[in-house]
Protein backbone atom coordinates (compact mmCIF):
# COMPACT_ATOMS: atom_id res chain seq x y z
CA UNK A 1 0.00 0.00 0.00
CA UNK A 2 1.52 3.19 -1.10
CA UNK A 3 0.16 6.00 0.32
CA UNK A 4 2.36 8.48 -2.21
CA UNK A 5 3.04 9.02 -6.10
CA UNK A 6 6.66 9.03 -4.99
CA UNK A 7 7.80 5.66 -4.87
CA UNK A 8 11.37 6.31 -5.39
CA UNK A 9 13.53 3.94 -7.30
CA UNK A 10 16.33 2.47 -5.85
CA UNK A 11 18.41 5.76 -4.84
CA UNK A 12 22.02 5.70 -3.95
CA UNK A 13 23.25 8.76 -2.08
CA UNK A 14 24.73 11.70 -4.04
CA UNK A 15 28.36 11.21 -5.79
CA UNK A 16 30.69 13.55 -4.64
CA UNK A 17 31.12 16.00 -8.00
CA UNK A 18 27.14 16.25 -7.90
CA UNK A 19 27.11 16.97 -4.05
CA UNK A 20 29.80 19.73 -4.30
CA UNK A 21 28.36 21.24 -7.14
CA UNK A 22 24.86 21.81 -5.35
CA UNK A 23 26.44 22.77 -1.94
CA UNK A 24 28.23 25.48 -4.17
CA UNK A 25 25.33 26.50 -5.83
CA UNK A 26 22.46 26.26 -2.87
CA UNK A 27 25.15 28.35 -0.93
CA UNK A 28 25.51 31.25 -3.18
CA UNK A 29 21.95 31.51 -3.33
CA UNK A 30 21.41 31.42 0.42
CA UNK A 31 24.29 34.01 0.51
CA UNK A 32 22.24 36.05 -2.02
CA UNK A 33 19.26 35.57 0.24
CA UNK A 34 21.16 36.66 3.28
CA UNK A 35 22.93 39.43 1.73
CA UNK A 36 19.77 41.36 0.67
CA UNK A 37 18.03 40.65 3.79
CA UNK A 38 20.96 42.25 5.44
CA UNK A 39 20.88 45.00 3.13
CA UNK A 40 17.39 45.73 3.97
CA UNK A 41 17.81 47.65 6.92
CA UNK A 42 20.42 49.23 5.86
CA UNK A 43 18.43 50.89 3.01
CA UNK A 44 15.88 51.96 5.37
CA UNK A 45 12.94 50.43 3.62
CA UNK A 46 10.62 49.82 5.87
CA UNK A 47 7.50 47.56 5.25
CA UNK A 48 4.84 48.83 7.26
CA UNK A 49 5.86 52.98 7.48
CA UNK A 50 3.47 54.29 4.69
CA UNK A 51 4.59 56.60 2.01
CA UNK A 52 3.03 59.53 0.78
CA UNK A 53 2.58 57.95 -2.70
CA UNK A 54 -0.05 55.60 -3.03
CA UNK A 55 -0.28 53.03 -6.10
CA UNK A 56 3.49 54.71 -7.32
CA UNK A 57 4.53 52.57 -10.20
CA UNK A 58 8.17 51.08 -9.83
CA UNK A 59 10.88 54.23 -9.37
CA UNK A 60 14.19 54.47 -8.47
CA UNK A 61 13.40 55.32 -5.23
CA UNK A 62 10.65 52.41 -4.81
CA UNK A 63 12.09 49.58 -7.54
CA UNK A 64 8.89 47.39 -6.98
CA UNK A 65 6.40 50.22 -6.41
CA UNK A 66 4.07 51.03 -3.44
CA UNK A 67 0.76 49.59 -2.74
CA UNK A 68 -2.30 51.06 -1.80
CA UNK A 69 -1.60 52.32 1.34
CA UNK A 70 1.51 53.74 0.46
CA UNK A 71 4.09 51.12 1.23
CA UNK A 72 7.15 50.19 -0.59
CA UNK A 73 6.62 46.73 -2.32
CA UNK A 74 10.20 45.80 -2.42
CA UNK A 75 10.60 46.39 1.52
CA UNK A 76 7.52 44.09 1.81
CA UNK A 77 8.42 41.48 -0.10
CA UNK A 78 11.62 41.50 1.64
CA UNK A 79 10.15 41.30 5.07
CA UNK A 80 7.11 39.04 3.73
CA UNK A 81 10.24 36.02 3.40
CA UNK A 82 10.52 35.53 6.53
CA UNK A 83 7.31 34.20 6.93
CA UNK A 84 6.91 32.11 4.03
CA UNK A 85 9.93 31.10 3.10
CA UNK A 86 11.64 31.13 5.94
CA UNK A 87 8.75 28.97 7.74
CA UNK A 88 8.55 26.64 5.38
CA UNK A 89 11.93 26.01 5.09
CA UNK A 90 12.05 25.92 9.26
CA UNK A 91 8.93 23.21 9.74
CA UNK A 92 11.06 21.54 6.57
CA UNK A 93 13.75 20.92 8.71
CA UNK A 94 11.74 19.81 11.46
CA UNK A 95 10.11 17.97 9.22
CA UNK A 96 12.75 16.11 7.67
CA UNK A 97 14.62 15.61 11.02
CA UNK A 98 11.86 14.22 12.71
CA UNK A 99 10.86 11.76 9.50
CA UNK A 100 14.47 10.52 9.13
CA UNK A 101 14.59 9.15 13.09
CA UNK A 102 10.90 7.74 12.64
CA UNK A 103 11.47 5.90 9.68
CA UNK A 104 15.24 4.75 11.22
CA UNK A 105 13.02 3.34 14.07
CA UNK A 106 9.92 2.07 12.06
CA UNK A 107 12.05 0.83 9.22
CA UNK A 108 14.34 -0.72 11.29
CA UNK A 109 11.99 -2.89 13.73
CA UNK A 110 9.38 -3.33 10.72
CA UNK A 111 6.51 -5.69 12.26
CA UNK A 112 7.44 -4.76 15.61
CA UNK A 113 5.66 -2.51 17.37
CA UNK A 114 7.24 0.72 17.29
CA UNK A 115 7.38 0.32 13.70
CA UNK A 116 3.73 0.02 14.14
CA UNK A 117 2.98 3.12 16.30
CA UNK A 118 4.85 5.11 13.89
CA UNK A 119 3.65 4.20 10.75
CA UNK A 120 0.09 3.97 11.83
CA UNK A 121 -0.28 7.88 12.97
CA UNK A 122 1.36 8.53 9.64
CA UNK A 123 -1.75 6.64 7.91
CA UNK A 124 -4.10 8.39 10.29
CA UNK A 125 -2.43 11.85 8.64
CA UNK A 126 -2.44 10.54 5.27
CA UNK A 127 -6.38 9.61 5.60
CA UNK A 128 -7.34 13.43 6.24
CA UNK A 129 -7.86 16.21 4.30
CA UNK A 130 -4.84 17.59 3.81
CA UNK A 131 -6.04 21.57 4.05
CA UNK A 132 -7.66 20.33 7.21
CA UNK A 133 -4.75 19.83 8.76
CA UNK A 134 -3.76 23.67 9.09
CA UNK A 135 -7.40 24.90 9.89
CA UNK A 136 -7.01 22.17 12.95
CA UNK A 137 -4.09 23.17 14.03
CA UNK A 138 -4.45 27.13 13.93
CA UNK A 139 -7.85 26.49 15.92
CA UNK A 140 -5.81 24.40 18.99
CA UNK A 141 -3.08 26.53 18.87
CA UNK A 142 -4.31 29.68 18.26
CA UNK A 143 -2.73 32.27 14.69
CA UNK A 144 0.72 31.98 16.02
CA UNK A 145 4.30 31.26 14.43
CA UNK A 146 4.34 28.41 16.42
CA UNK A 147 1.02 27.07 15.39
CA UNK A 148 2.43 27.34 11.30
CA UNK A 149 5.31 25.66 11.87
CA UNK A 150 3.52 22.61 13.41
CA UNK A 151 1.16 22.79 10.33
CA UNK A 152 4.05 22.13 7.99
CA UNK A 153 5.15 19.59 9.83
CA UNK A 154 1.89 17.64 10.47
CA UNK A 155 1.16 18.19 6.70
CA UNK A 156 4.37 17.00 5.40
CA UNK A 157 5.83 14.05 7.92
CA UNK A 158 3.64 12.00 6.66
CA UNK A 159 4.56 11.66 3.24
CA UNK A 160 8.31 11.99 4.42
CA UNK A 161 7.86 9.04 6.96
CA UNK A 162 6.52 6.87 4.28
CA UNK A 163 8.81 7.29 1.91
CA UNK A 164 12.30 7.55 4.17
CA UNK A 165 10.97 4.15 5.82
CA UNK A 166 10.43 2.42 2.28
CA UNK A 167 14.44 3.50 1.43
CA UNK A 168 15.55 1.96 5.57
CA UNK A 169 13.83 -1.22 5.29
CA UNK A 170 15.40 -1.73 1.71
CA UNK A 171 18.66 -0.43 3.13
CA UNK A 172 18.47 -2.59 5.93
CA UNK A 173 18.58 -5.80 3.65
CA UNK A 174 21.62 -5.02 1.97
CA UNK A 175 24.66 -7.47 2.58
CA UNK A 176 26.65 -4.13 4.04
CA UNK A 177 24.48 -3.82 6.39
CA UNK A 178 24.26 -7.76 6.89
CA UNK A 179 28.51 -7.17 7.34
CA UNK A 180 28.44 -4.49 10.05
CA UNK A 181 25.70 -6.42 11.86
CA UNK A 182 28.25 -9.56 11.81
CA UNK A 183 30.68 -7.26 12.66
CA UNK A 184 29.18 -6.68 16.08
CA UNK A 185 28.04 -3.25 15.33
CA UNK A 186 24.99 -2.25 17.83
CA UNK A 187 21.84 -0.80 16.52
CA UNK A 188 22.37 2.62 16.98
CA UNK A 189 25.34 2.64 15.24
CA UNK A 190 24.32 0.69 11.81
CA UNK A 191 21.56 3.24 11.46
CA UNK A 192 24.01 6.15 12.05
CA UNK A 193 26.66 4.83 10.03
CA UNK A 194 24.91 2.62 7.26
CA UNK A 195 22.04 3.46 7.17
CA UNK A 196 21.46 7.40 7.72
CA UNK A 197 24.30 8.17 5.16
CA UNK A 198 21.95 6.25 2.58
CA UNK A 199 19.34 8.53 2.82
CA UNK A 200 20.94 11.88 2.00
CA UNK A 201 19.92 12.07 -1.58
CA UNK A 202 16.31 10.89 -1.12
CA UNK A 203 15.93 13.27 2.02
CA UNK A 204 17.37 16.28 -0.46
CA UNK A 205 15.07 15.45 -3.25
CA UNK A 206 12.10 14.90 -0.95
CA UNK A 207 12.73 17.68 1.08
CA UNK A 208 12.97 19.68 -2.22
CA UNK A 209 9.41 18.85 -3.50
CA UNK A 210 7.81 19.32 0.00
CA UNK A 211 9.54 22.81 0.38
CA UNK A 212 7.02 23.76 -2.51
CA UNK A 213 4.14 22.20 -0.63
CA UNK A 214 4.63 24.24 2.46
CA UNK A 215 5.52 27.63 0.69
CA UNK A 216 2.08 26.87 -1.03
CA UNK A 217 0.40 26.01 2.03
CA UNK A 218 2.08 29.10 4.38
CA UNK A 219 0.73 31.50 1.04
CA UNK A 220 -2.49 29.90 0.94
CA UNK A 221 -3.07 30.46 4.57
CA UNK A 222 -1.85 34.08 3.95
CA UNK A 223 -3.92 34.76 1.47
CA UNK A 224 -6.91 33.50 3.40
CA UNK A 225 -5.87 35.76 6.19
CA UNK A 226 -4.88 33.00 8.63
CA UNK A 227 -0.82 33.66 8.32
CA UNK A 228 1.23 35.65 10.90
CA UNK A 229 -1.02 38.55 11.66
CA UNK A 230 -1.44 42.03 9.93
CA UNK A 231 0.21 44.49 9.40
CA UNK A 232 3.07 41.77 8.95
CA UNK A 233 3.89 41.61 5.47
CA UNK A 234 3.22 37.79 4.08
CA UNK A 235 3.94 37.15 0.40
CA UNK A 236 0.15 35.29 0.67
CA UNK A 237 -1.49 38.32 2.46
CA UNK A 238 0.15 40.70 -0.27
CA UNK A 239 -1.49 38.68 -3.12
CA UNK A 240 -4.90 39.16 -0.90
CA UNK A 241 -4.07 42.63 -0.33
CA UNK A 242 -3.52 42.90 -4.35
CA UNK A 243 -7.17 41.65 -5.15
CA UNK A 244 -8.06 45.33 -5.53
CA UNK A 245 -5.84 46.94 -7.26
CA UNK A 246 -3.75 44.80 -9.27
CA UNK A 247 -5.28 45.96 -12.59
CA UNK A 248 -4.16 49.52 -12.04
CA UNK A 249 -1.10 48.42 -10.27
CA UNK A 250 0.12 45.47 -11.87
CA UNK A 251 3.24 45.36 -9.48
CA UNK A 252 1.12 44.52 -6.74
CA UNK A 253 0.02 41.36 -7.66
CA UNK A 254 3.36 40.91 -10.11
CA UNK A 255 6.40 40.87 -7.19
CA UNK A 256 4.22 38.72 -4.52
CA UNK A 257 2.84 35.64 -7.33
CA UNK A 258 6.38 35.99 -9.20
CA UNK A 259 8.29 35.44 -5.66
CA UNK A 260 6.16 32.59 -4.89
CA UNK A 261 6.44 31.61 -8.45
CA UNK A 262 10.20 32.04 -8.46
CA UNK A 263 10.93 29.72 -5.36
CA UNK A 264 8.49 27.15 -6.82
CA UNK A 265 10.39 27.12 -9.96
CA UNK A 266 13.79 27.12 -8.29
CA UNK A 267 12.74 24.13 -5.61
CA UNK A 268 11.78 22.45 -8.61
CA UNK A 269 14.53 22.50 -10.41
CA UNK A 270 17.16 21.27 -7.88
CA UNK A 271 14.62 18.56 -7.40
CA UNK A 272 15.04 17.68 -10.19
CA UNK A 273 18.65 17.42 -10.55
CA UNK A 274 19.18 15.54 -7.34
CA UNK A 275 16.70 13.43 -8.98
CA UNK A 276 18.66 13.28 -12.01
CA UNK A 277 22.13 12.72 -10.17
CA UNK A 278 20.77 10.24 -7.69
CA UNK A 279 19.50 8.41 -11.01
CA UNK A 280 16.05 8.65 -9.22
CA UNK A 281 12.57 7.70 -11.46
CA UNK A 282 11.96 11.42 -12.55
CA UNK A 283 7.96 10.83 -12.52
CA UNK A 284 6.62 13.81 -10.85
CA UNK A 285 4.86 13.51 -7.92
CA UNK A 286 2.27 16.23 -8.12
CA UNK B 1 -11.04 -11.54 6.32
CA UNK B 2 -10.38 -12.10 3.07
CA UNK B 3 -7.39 -10.54 2.45
CA UNK B 4 -8.77 -8.17 -0.20
CA UNK B 5 -10.58 -6.07 2.29
CA UNK B 6 -7.84 -5.71 4.69
CA UNK B 7 -6.76 -2.36 2.82
CA UNK B 8 -10.01 -0.85 3.20
CA UNK B 9 -10.49 -1.45 6.77
CA UNK B 10 -7.49 -0.32 7.32
CA UNK B 11 -7.95 2.90 5.52
CA UNK B 12 -11.46 3.19 7.40
CA UNK B 13 -9.96 2.71 10.59
CA UNK B 14 -6.73 5.03 10.30
CA UNK B 15 -9.62 7.74 8.82
CA UNK B 16 -11.79 7.73 11.43
CA UNK B 17 -9.07 7.63 14.13
CA UNK B 18 -7.45 10.98 12.22
CA UNK B 19 -10.62 12.57 12.59
CA UNK B 20 -11.27 11.38 16.21
CA UNK B 21 -7.82 12.47 17.15
CA UNK B 22 -8.72 16.15 15.20
CA UNK B 23 -12.30 16.32 17.15
CA UNK B 24 -10.81 15.68 20.46
CA UNK B 25 -7.86 18.35 19.77
CA UNK B 26 -10.94 20.88 19.31
CA UNK B 27 -12.84 19.75 21.86
CA UNK B 28 -9.68 20.27 24.43
CA UNK B 29 -8.57 23.70 23.61
CA UNK B 30 -12.75 24.65 23.65
CA UNK B 31 -12.51 23.47 27.15
CA UNK B 32 -9.12 25.05 27.91
CA UNK B 33 -9.40 28.43 25.94
CA UNK B 34 -11.21 29.64 29.43
CA UNK B 35 -14.26 29.43 32.05
CA UNK B 36 -17.16 29.31 30.42
CA UNK B 37 -18.88 30.80 33.89
CA UNK B 38 -17.02 33.68 34.11
CA UNK B 39 -17.55 35.08 29.93
CA UNK B 40 -21.33 33.75 30.08
CA UNK B 41 -22.24 34.75 32.87
CA UNK B 42 -22.46 39.15 34.24
CA UNK B 43 -19.23 40.54 35.24
CA UNK B 44 -20.69 41.36 39.00
CA UNK B 45 -22.11 37.40 39.13
CA UNK B 46 -20.54 35.97 42.58
CA UNK B 47 -18.41 32.83 42.84
CA UNK B 48 -21.70 30.85 44.07
CA UNK B 49 -23.35 31.67 40.89
CA UNK B 50 -20.61 30.83 38.71
CA UNK B 51 -20.42 27.14 41.05
CA UNK B 52 -23.58 26.91 39.98
CA UNK B 53 -23.53 27.29 36.22
CA UNK B 54 -20.79 24.92 36.42
CA UNK B 55 -22.23 22.38 37.82
CA UNK B 56 -25.80 23.02 36.18
CA UNK B 57 -23.37 22.60 32.66
CA UNK B 58 -21.40 19.62 34.03
CA UNK B 59 -18.06 21.87 33.73
CA UNK B 60 -17.21 20.74 37.56
CA UNK B 61 -16.83 17.76 36.26
CA UNK B 62 -13.00 15.89 35.29
CA UNK B 63 -11.91 16.32 31.87
CA UNK B 64 -12.24 12.73 31.07
CA UNK B 65 -15.73 12.55 32.16
CA UNK B 66 -16.66 16.30 30.39
CA UNK B 67 -14.47 15.12 27.00
CA UNK B 68 -16.78 11.58 27.05
CA UNK B 69 -19.75 13.84 27.22
CA UNK B 70 -18.59 16.16 24.27
CA UNK B 71 -17.82 13.08 22.09
CA UNK B 72 -20.84 11.66 22.61
CA UNK B 73 -23.35 14.72 21.93
CA UNK B 74 -21.33 14.95 18.18
CA UNK B 75 -21.93 11.59 17.90
CA UNK B 76 -25.87 11.75 18.12
CA UNK B 77 -25.09 15.39 16.04
CA UNK B 78 -25.57 17.69 18.86
CA UNK B 79 -23.09 20.84 17.62
CA UNK B 80 -23.62 22.97 20.31
CA UNK B 81 -24.31 26.91 19.17
CA UNK B 82 -21.78 28.74 17.08
CA UNK B 83 -20.54 31.83 19.14
CA UNK B 84 -19.93 34.14 16.20
CA UNK B 85 -23.37 33.27 14.74
CA UNK B 86 -25.49 33.45 18.06
CA UNK B 87 -27.18 30.32 16.16
CA UNK B 88 -27.08 26.29 16.16
CA UNK B 89 -23.76 25.30 14.22
CA UNK B 90 -25.12 22.09 12.93
CA UNK B 91 -28.46 24.28 11.36
CA UNK B 92 -25.57 26.93 9.72
CA UNK B 93 -23.73 24.17 8.55
CA UNK B 94 -26.67 22.77 6.88
CA UNK B 95 -27.41 25.91 5.27
CA UNK B 96 -23.80 25.97 3.95
CA UNK B 97 -23.75 22.44 2.33
CA UNK B 98 -25.35 23.00 -1.01
CA UNK B 99 -22.90 24.97 -2.28
CA UNK B 100 -19.95 22.40 -2.08
CA UNK B 101 -22.19 19.83 -3.41
CA UNK B 102 -22.93 21.45 -5.97
CA UNK B 103 -19.25 22.52 -6.47
CA UNK B 104 -18.21 19.65 -6.54
CA UNK B 105 -20.64 18.26 -8.84
CA UNK B 106 -19.44 20.44 -10.97
CA UNK B 107 -15.55 20.30 -10.53
CA UNK B 108 -15.08 16.55 -10.24
CA UNK B 109 -16.88 15.08 -13.68
CA UNK B 110 -15.28 17.97 -15.64
CA UNK B 111 -11.76 17.19 -13.93
CA UNK B 112 -11.88 13.89 -14.51
CA UNK B 113 -12.92 13.99 -17.75
CA UNK B 114 -10.50 16.78 -18.84
CA UNK B 115 -7.72 14.69 -16.72
CA UNK B 116 -8.23 11.13 -18.96
CA UNK B 117 -8.55 13.47 -22.48
CA UNK B 118 -4.91 15.09 -21.68
CA UNK B 119 -3.16 11.90 -19.84
CA UNK B 120 -4.56 9.90 -22.93
CA UNK B 121 -3.10 12.74 -25.63
CA UNK B 122 0.39 12.82 -23.60
CA UNK B 123 0.42 8.87 -22.70
CA UNK B 124 -0.44 8.06 -26.29
CA UNK B 125 2.26 10.46 -28.09
CA UNK B 126 5.30 9.88 -26.20
CA UNK B 127 7.91 11.29 -28.12
CA UNK B 128 6.09 14.14 -29.36
CA UNK B 129 7.45 17.79 -29.67
CA UNK B 130 3.77 19.06 -28.40
CA UNK B 131 3.50 16.44 -25.89
CA UNK B 132 6.72 17.25 -24.26
CA UNK B 133 6.01 20.88 -24.79
CA UNK B 134 2.24 20.47 -23.25
CA UNK B 135 4.06 18.73 -20.33
CA UNK B 136 6.43 21.27 -19.27
CA UNK B 137 3.77 23.92 -19.69
CA UNK B 138 1.43 22.11 -17.23
CA UNK B 139 4.47 21.79 -14.76
CA UNK B 140 5.38 25.12 -15.02
CA UNK B 141 1.97 26.30 -14.04
CA UNK B 142 2.04 24.30 -11.06
CA UNK B 143 4.10 27.34 -9.75
CA UNK B 144 1.56 29.85 -9.89
CA UNK B 145 -0.89 29.02 -6.98
CA UNK B 146 -4.33 28.82 -7.63
CA UNK B 147 -5.51 31.31 -5.59
CA UNK B 148 -3.33 34.04 -8.17
CA UNK B 149 -5.02 32.48 -10.83
CA UNK B 150 -8.23 33.06 -9.57
CA UNK B 151 -8.41 36.20 -8.82
CA UNK B 152 -6.47 37.10 -12.15
CA UNK B 153 -9.56 34.80 -13.90
CA UNK B 154 -12.31 36.85 -11.76
CA UNK B 155 -11.07 40.14 -12.88
CA UNK B 156 -10.76 39.21 -16.34
CA UNK B 157 -13.91 36.96 -17.08
CA UNK B 158 -16.45 38.63 -14.72
CA UNK B 159 -14.97 41.92 -14.45
CA UNK B 160 -13.49 42.92 -18.07
CA UNK B 161 -15.29 40.77 -20.33
CA UNK B 162 -18.52 40.90 -17.80
CA UNK B 163 -19.30 37.04 -19.17
CA UNK B 164 -20.10 35.77 -15.78
CA UNK B 165 -20.86 36.84 -12.46
CA UNK B 166 -17.83 37.31 -10.29
CA UNK B 167 -19.04 36.04 -6.68
CA UNK B 168 -21.93 34.31 -5.12
CA UNK B 169 -24.22 31.29 -4.77
CA UNK B 170 -27.28 33.61 -6.57
CA UNK B 171 -27.62 31.33 -9.68
CA UNK B 172 -26.20 28.36 -11.48
CA UNK B 173 -23.83 30.57 -13.70
CA UNK B 174 -21.84 31.61 -10.68
CA UNK B 175 -20.79 28.16 -9.89
CA UNK B 176 -18.80 27.98 -13.78
CA UNK B 177 -15.96 29.87 -13.21
CA UNK B 178 -14.85 27.98 -9.50
CA UNK B 179 -15.38 24.86 -10.76
CA UNK B 180 -13.94 25.83 -14.04
CA UNK B 181 -10.98 26.48 -12.43
CA UNK B 182 -11.12 23.38 -10.12
CA UNK B 183 -11.72 21.24 -12.84
CA UNK B 184 -8.41 22.51 -14.56
CA UNK B 185 -6.27 21.99 -11.87
CA UNK B 186 -7.75 18.60 -11.11
CA UNK B 187 -7.64 17.90 -14.93
CA UNK B 188 -3.87 18.87 -14.95
CA UNK B 189 -2.64 16.69 -12.20
CA UNK B 190 -4.49 13.57 -13.24
CA UNK B 191 -3.33 14.68 -16.84
CA UNK B 192 0.40 14.19 -15.19
CA UNK B 193 -0.46 10.75 -13.42
CA UNK B 194 -1.80 9.26 -16.14
CA UNK B 195 0.89 9.93 -18.72
CA UNK B 196 3.39 8.36 -16.25
CA UNK B 197 1.16 5.41 -15.55
CA UNK B 198 0.48 4.95 -19.19
CA UNK B 199 4.51 5.53 -20.21
CA UNK B 200 5.32 3.27 -17.29
CA UNK B 201 2.54 0.63 -18.46
CA UNK B 202 3.93 0.53 -22.22
CA UNK B 203 7.23 -0.80 -21.14
CA UNK B 204 5.63 -3.80 -18.94
CA UNK B 205 6.32 -7.50 -20.26
CA UNK B 206 3.01 -8.18 -20.30
CA UNK B 207 1.87 -5.25 -22.72
CA UNK B 208 4.56 -6.29 -25.01
CA UNK B 209 3.92 -9.40 -24.82
CA UNK B 210 0.18 -8.64 -25.83
CA UNK B 211 1.72 -7.15 -28.88
CA UNK B 212 3.70 -9.66 -29.54
CA UNK B 213 1.14 -11.86 -29.96
CA UNK B 214 -0.36 -10.21 -32.68
CA UNK B 215 -2.85 -8.46 -30.47
CA UNK B 216 -4.50 -5.51 -32.16
CA UNK B 217 -3.49 -1.97 -31.33
CA UNK B 218 -6.96 -0.99 -30.15
CA UNK B 219 -7.31 -4.39 -27.81
CA UNK B 220 -4.02 -3.99 -26.20
CA UNK B 221 -4.73 -0.19 -25.45
CA UNK B 222 -8.50 -1.27 -24.22
CA UNK B 223 -7.45 -4.36 -22.20
CA UNK B 224 -3.75 -4.04 -21.13
CA UNK B 225 -2.83 0.41 -20.94
CA UNK B 226 -6.57 1.47 -19.94
CA UNK B 227 -7.73 -0.99 -17.57
CA UNK B 228 -5.17 -0.38 -15.07
CA UNK B 229 -5.26 3.50 -15.91
CA UNK B 230 -8.74 3.81 -15.30
CA UNK B 231 -8.18 2.28 -11.45
CA UNK B 232 -5.85 5.24 -10.91
CA UNK B 233 -7.98 7.81 -12.52
CA UNK B 234 -11.43 6.99 -10.62
CA UNK B 235 -9.02 6.44 -7.26
CA UNK B 236 -7.92 10.30 -7.72
CA UNK B 237 -11.23 11.53 -8.63
CA UNK B 238 -12.62 9.93 -5.76
CA UNK B 239 -10.38 11.64 -3.47
CA UNK B 240 -10.92 14.96 -4.63
CA UNK B 241 -14.33 14.49 -4.76
CA UNK B 242 -14.11 13.51 -1.00
CA UNK B 243 -11.85 16.44 -0.25
CA UNK B 244 -14.39 19.06 -2.21
CA UNK B 245 -17.19 17.71 -0.18
CA UNK B 246 -15.27 19.10 2.87
CA UNK B 247 -14.95 22.59 1.15
CA UNK B 248 -13.02 24.44 -1.39
CA UNK B 249 -10.89 26.40 0.95
CA UNK B 250 -9.77 28.91 -2.13
CA UNK B 251 -12.04 28.66 -4.35
CA UNK B 252 -14.94 29.53 -1.93
CA UNK B 253 -13.25 32.26 -0.14
CA UNK B 254 -12.05 33.77 -3.63
CA UNK B 255 -15.57 33.53 -5.13
CA UNK B 256 -17.49 34.22 -1.74
CA UNK B 257 -19.44 30.98 -2.39
CA UNK B 258 -21.22 30.15 0.85
CA UNK B 259 -20.03 26.48 0.87
CA UNK B 260 -18.45 24.61 4.29
CA UNK B 261 -14.86 25.84 3.15
CA UNK B 262 -15.33 29.68 3.63
CA UNK B 263 -17.33 29.09 6.52
CA UNK B 264 -14.25 26.84 7.94
CA UNK B 265 -12.36 29.77 6.83
CA UNK B 266 -14.76 32.44 8.51
CA UNK B 267 -15.01 30.36 11.73
CA UNK B 268 -11.51 30.30 12.39
CA UNK B 269 -10.95 33.93 11.81
CA UNK B 270 -13.50 34.44 13.81
CA UNK B 271 -11.98 31.78 17.00
CA UNK B 272 -15.96 30.14 16.59
CA UNK B 273 -14.57 26.50 17.76
CA UNK B 274 -18.17 24.93 18.03
CA UNK B 275 -18.80 26.15 14.34
CA UNK B 276 -15.24 24.60 12.87
CA UNK B 277 -15.85 21.57 14.62
CA UNK B 278 -19.21 21.24 13.16
CA UNK B 279 -17.73 21.91 9.89
CA UNK B 280 -14.40 19.49 10.38
CA UNK B 281 -17.34 16.40 11.41
CA UNK B 282 -19.59 17.25 8.49
CA UNK B 283 -16.83 17.65 5.67
CA UNK B 284 -14.60 14.66 7.79
CA UNK B 285 -17.74 11.48 7.42
CA UNK B 286 -18.00 13.21 3.98
CA UNK B 287 -14.53 12.48 3.15
CA UNK B 288 -14.17 8.99 5.20
CA UNK B 289 -17.78 8.23 2.74
CA UNK B 290 -17.00 9.06 -0.20
CA UNK B 291 -13.14 6.89 -0.02
CA UNK B 292 -15.00 3.84 1.94
CA UNK B 293 -17.33 3.43 -1.40
CA UNK B 294 -14.07 4.40 -3.51
CA UNK B 295 -12.19 1.96 -1.87
CA UNK B 296 -15.07 -0.90 -1.75
CA UNK B 297 -15.71 -0.52 -5.67
CA UNK B 298 -11.90 -0.66 -6.24
CA UNK B 299 -11.53 -3.69 -3.91
CA UNK B 300 -14.09 -5.34 -5.78
CA UNK B 301 -12.97 -4.61 -9.15
CA UNK B 302 -9.17 -5.38 -8.45
CA UNK B 303 -8.63 -8.66 -6.55
CA UNK B 304 -5.53 -8.73 -5.81
CA UNK B 305 -4.41 -8.80 -2.41
CA UNK B 306 -3.20 -5.96 -0.76
CA UNK B 307 -3.88 -3.65 -3.58
CA UNK B 308 -7.18 -2.73 -3.31
CA UNK B 309 -7.19 0.75 -1.86
CA UNK B 310 -7.17 4.08 -3.19
CA UNK B 311 -3.34 5.69 -2.63
CA UNK B 312 -3.92 9.09 -0.85
CA UNK B 313 -2.22 11.26 -3.56
CA UNK B 314 -1.41 15.00 -2.60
Amino acid sequence: MQPSTLAPASAPSLPRVERMAFAARLGAALAVLAAVALAVPLLGLDPIEPTALRLAAPSLAHPLGTDHLGRDVLARLIWGAAPTLGLAAFGLAVTLAAGAASALVAGYTAGRAPAAVLDSIAQALLSFPPMWVPLVVLAVGGRSVAALAASVVLMIWPDVHWVLRGEVRRLSAEPFVESARALGFTTPGILAVEILPNLAGTLLWLGLLKFRVAIVMLATLGFLGLGSPPPAPTWGGMIADARDWFTDAWWLLAAPAGAIALSLVAAGLLARRVARATRRDTAIAV
Amino acid sequence: MNPRWRPVAVNLASGAAALFAAVVALILAMDLLGDPAAFQLPMESDEAARAAFRAEHGLDQPLSVRLAARVTALAQGRFGESQWLRRPAAAVVAEHLPATVALAALAVPGGLAGGVIIGLALGLSAGRRWAARLRAAMLAGFAVPGFVVAIVAIQLVAVEWRLLPASGFDTWTALILPAGLLAAGFAMRLGLLLQDRLTALTGQPFVRFARAKGLSHALVLRRHLLRPAAGLALGYASLQLGYLLGGALVMESVFAIPGLGRLAVLALANRDLPLLQACLVVAGSCFLAVRLVADLLHAALDPRPGLGAVAPAR
